[in-house]
């Protein structure tokens, strides 16, 4: 466990791991940010209300020109403008972008949904729970998982 | 990103017989252009675009005094809501009930909202800016 | 004295459950908050189905449009199509500004959509905004009339009591938590995302 962490740590720029949370309903974009906001690990995240802003995030279009790279891209499904599969697929289909970690979380536990999200190279699928206390646990458990245990691709 | 075009000001159209309450409602319309009917077939001429209304704007609320135990008045109400090009325009029913059965009537004909008239100058205008408020600045609109 | 405004909210985001819970809760008019969290639910609360036999009949019903099982435009259908529940007063409370589903609401006579803000502070005073217009001013088909000499504003200091649909709920130390938090720190979108918090802000037909 301290190697891992040491690891991380030796890949971790300045400012901290950066993610992105790409996410509509802002009470779960409060929630969340807050619950990172928490943890000890230093990190900076940004945050995408649709998938069209998403993807320009990450092509560092328009007003994103100078937009951090993500280390780890947490994305909902049910986005406006452009869609959360959508996104899936265009971040794993771009030989740029496909190293990037996609963990899904979303209110869907359609079972087609979770299919999907695998057969396109999702990292990994989580079903937000709608209650409040499962939820910060679920986020908890991102950061402690994702962000200490596992080693991240440099960016 | 596309930037965004300057909003126009909301255009407000209003059936209103009481021309104490018409000027009351344009004080509390502010900025919004508020037409002003006084027949229910202009009302709906209005809205059909029809004789002098041919270049009307597209009105982004629609506002009925009406009187519910009148036929007209209440087939006024479901010929706006049946319309395929204006049905969807929100329309608030302005009306003093003396039972809950008309307040019933007025959604059953497919009001957006009810409001009961309050009897005093300053409380209509409260409930008219509140009301105007509520739909021009938190609603979101439909579009054609 | 004005019995409590009994409201529905179909939402299934866990962070907008708290947020609107907790906007609404603020407010001055007494209310008990039901929530279901899909569509199926929903229809279920209001035709007194399953689980909901003895539910009370919604004075207002807060609809998200991205449900699962049945999504809000399907439950905005079955709810204005239905002769016994179409006077219930439905607000779409969604993320979409997208016209076709602003257009198709108002068409399935939604009595009005409201995009959510984006920021959290916009957020509570447009649920304020909800509450001052919706338990106020109009007079809502089926709770008693406003302004017919009870007083518009009802009720005094009391504020939402808490009863749950289906996913039980309790003031939990995180709720409280977060609570003290919000009150220290109000939320700021990320710098990066300044164009879109202007482009969400302001409502109107633009």
């Amino acid at each position: 466990m301290e190697r891992g962490v040491a690891r991380v740590r030796d890949h971790v720029r300045a400012e901290g791991i950066e993610i992105l949370l790409v996410e509509d309903n802002p009470g779960d974009v409060y929630l969340t940010l807050e619950v990172l906001r928490l943890g000890a690990i230093r990190k900076h995240v940004s945050v995408a209300t649709d998938g069209e802003e998403a993807l320009n995030f990450l092509n560092r279009a328009y007003e994103f020109q100078n937009a951090p790279r993500p280390d780890l891209i947490i994305l909902d499904l049910n986005l406006p403008k452009l869609d959360g599969r959508e996104v899936l697929e265009r971040i794993k289909a771009d030989p740029n972008l496909q190293q990037i970690p996609v963990i899904i979380l979303s209110t869907s536990n359609a079972e087609r949904d979770v299919i999907a999200a695998y057969n396109h190279h999702a990292n990994c699928y989580l079903t937000k729970p709608t209650d409040l206390d499962d939820f910060f646990e679920l986020v908890r458990e991102i950061e402690s998982y994702w962000l200490k245990c596992v080693r991240l691709p440099a960016a | 990103m596309p930037t965004e075009a300057p909003t126009a000001a909301a255009e407000v159209l209003l059936l209103e017989q009481n021309a104490d309450e018409v000027a009351l409602i344009r004080q509390s319309a502010e900025k919004s252009n508020v037409t002003v009917v006084v027949e229910c077939e202009d009302i709906l001429s209005y809205l059909r675009r029809e004789g002098e209304y041919e270049n009307a704007p597209r009105p982004d609320l629609v506002i009925l005094d009406l009187d519910l135990s009148r036929t007209e008045d209440c087939e006024t109400l479901t010929e706006i809501k049946k319309h395929p090009s204006f049905k969807r325009i929100p329309v608030v029913v302005l009306a003093s009930a003396k039972s809950y059965d008309v307040v019933l009537q007025a959604y059953d004909l497919r009001a957006n909202a009810y409001i009961n008239k309050p009897a005093g100058r300053e409380e209509f205008m409260r409930i008219m800016r509140a009301t105007l408020h509520f739909w021009l600045t938190l609603v979101r609109l439909p579009r054609d | 004295m004005q019995r409590p405004i009994e409201i529905l909210l179909v939402e299934d985001s866990p962070g907008d459950i708290w947020l609107t819970r907790e906007a609404l809760m603020q407010g001055p008019v007494p209310k008990n908050i039901s929530v279901v969290t899909n569509g199926e639910q929903a229809l279920d609360f209001v035709r007194k189905k399953g689980p909901f036999t003895n539910a009370a009949r919604p004075d207002l019903v807060l609809l998200d449009l991205n449900l699962p099982r049945r999504d809000g435009i399907e439950v905005l259908r079955e709810i204005k199509s239905d002769p016994e529940l179409s006077a219930i007063t439905v607000i779409v409370l969604t993320t979409s500004e997208a016209p076709i589903d602003v257009n198709t609401a108002y068409d399935l006579n939604a009595n009005c959509y409201v995009v959510k803000p984006v920021d959290l502070e916009e957020f509570t005073v447009t649920i304020r905004g909800i509450e001052d217009f919706w338990m106020n001013v109009a007079t809502l088909p089926t709770a008693p009339p406003a302004g017919t000499g009870e007083a518009t504003g009802r009720g005094g200091a009391g504020a939402g009591t808490m009863s749950q649909g289906s996913n039980g709920s309790r003031s939990s130390k995180r709720e409280q938590r977060l609570r003290a938090i919000r009150r220290q720190q109000p939320w700021k979108k990320h710098e990066f995302m300044r164009g879109a918090a202007r482009r969400r802000s302001g409502a109107g037909p633009g």
